[in-house]
């Protein structure tokens, strides 16, 4: 009976090792968690891609130097194109666009009300609009219609963002 | 996203964006440019409401008479407009009344001004050696394919989740309009009721013609604060798709999305178009 119960603790410590010894290699993700939580509040550098810090999540070793990141290219613009905080009847909303070699890769909303409308929105979308949808934010668009924005109010609109692209 | 070169401008209160192709020579695009974007400052000049001495402003209150246009220097121009504003106050029932603006009503031509000086600033640019373009005013965009199959692809945006859009319209030629409340808030008024129209948050309407897209989406955006308005718009709206071809998209204060029956047709890309990818 104690023979049984001290073998049980025993492997009870093995088990405890074994998780400790993967929580110190999955230790790496850290950085780029913390790379993530610093994005809202701060403007990020063009370029920056915290993506690709997180990859030692997923292997074993640091990624490789040849790791694919949207670098610059030389013939059209490319990074990241963060707008400024702006007051919408739906709460805060901060948004960042994401183009790579001219291209419209990506739309991140950095600030975004919890609940309320924006919540309530998906379960409603008609499922092809909402697939369209999501295609879209990795989809090549060249204008966008919409609301018509103020003078003040295109500096945060999508639209500026391609033309930004093509400057 | 075709590779593209672009010039914007402020006017009308608005930002005004043109694209063509970057194979467009610079000189024969800055030419178009020009033209496109003086024809709508002149426009503003003659039709805002909010210069006093604007010919607008003095028809608002009576310092110039309808009669008095035949003598104007832009007198067929504002004959042109009153009369677009005409029929789409009876296209839309009384929805769409420039004559009966805000609170209090009053003259403004504004909801059919934009669309309808974008439309002629668009056949401009074209005229000066561009075939193939795109000009988007604020949100409202008349674009031209020449002989190029590849569509243009016009995202529409999604008034509940900025900076996302909520579908991708394929066009060759035609025009997008959008009405809504994200960016201005509540800004239509239904003449009838003298209420702000928020019972749709947004009204995208697409078709051959920018003067009267615009015009249908800001009617249709009017129109909806009726108590039994969403289903009374959505009617109205099917109608005019089944009528004029005209296909509409709308969503509501929710979020729930609705459309006319030939909406999807435009969602993907016609067969004979190259995948953009392949075009790099």
């Amino acid at each position: 009976m104690r023979k049984t119960t001290m073998a049980l603790l025993s492997t009870s410590a093995g088990l405890a090792l074994l998780i400790g010894a993967k929580a110190e290699s999955a230790g790496a993700p850290k950085p780029a968690l913390a790379v993530t939580s610093h994005l809202p509040g701060a403007p990020s550098p063009a370029g920056d891609n915290p993506t690709n810090s997180a990859a030692p999540a997923t292997g074993e070793s640091p990624p490789p130097a040849t790791t694919p990141s949207p670098g610059p290219t030389t013939a059209t613009a490319g990074g990241r194109f963060t707008g400024s905080v702006v007051d919408t009847p739906y709460g805060p909303v901060q948004v960042q666009a994401v183009l790579s070699a001219g291209r419209l890769t990506d739309v991140t909303v950095l600030q975004q009300t919890r609940g309320g409308h924006s919540s309530q929105i998906d379960s409603y979308a008609l499922p092809q609009l909402k697939s369209e949808a999501l295609k879209a934010q990795s989809a090549n668009i060249d204008a966008v219609s919409g609301a018509t924005y103020t003078s003040d109010g295109y500096a945060q609109s999508l639209q500026a963002a391609l033309d930004a692209a093509h400057r | 996203m075709t590779a593209v070169r672009t010039a914007t401008d402020h006017v009308m209160g608005t930002v005004v964006s043109l694209a063509a192709p970057d194979t467009t020579d610079p000189a024969h695009f800055q030419d178009a440019a020009t033209a496109a974007f003086t024809h709508l400052h002149h426009v503003d000049q003659v039709f805002s409401p909010y210069l006093p001495d604007s010919p607008i402003s003095r028809i608002r209150d009576g310092r110039l008479s309808l009669a008095g246009l035949v003598h104007h220097p832009d007198g067929p121009q504002i004959r042109e407009v009153l009369d677009l504003c005409e029929r789409l106050k009876q296209g839309s029932g009384g929805a769409f009344d420039a004559w009966a603006v805000g609170d209090p009503p009053r003259f403004d031509p504004c909801g059919a001004v934009k669309g309808w000086a974008t439309e002629h600033a668009s056949a401009l640019a074209a005229a000066h050696g561009l075939p193939r373009h795109i000009l988007n005013a604020g949100g409202d965009i008349r674009l031209h394919s020449g002989n190029d199959p590849a569509p243009w692809r016009v995202g529409i945006t999604d008034p509940h989740h900025p900076g996302s859009v909520l579908t991708v319209l394929h066009l060759r030629d035609g025009a997008v309009a959008t009405s809504g409340t994200a960016e201005r808030g509540a800004h239509v008024f239904d003449p009838r009721t003298a209420r702000p129209a928020t019972a749709l948050a947004q009204v995208t309407v697409t078709g051959p013609d920018l003067t009267l897209a615009d015009g249908y989406a800001t009617a249709a955006l009017a129109m909806a604060t009726d108590p039994r308005g969403r289903a009374a718009t959505h009617a109205w709206l099917a109608a005019l798709a089944a009528r004029a071809g005209y296909q509409a998209l709308t969503i509501d204060p929710f979020g729930a999305t609705w459309h006319t029956t030939g909406l999807p047709d435009l969602l993907t890309a016609p067969a004979t178009a190259m995948p953009s990818s392949a075009r790099g």
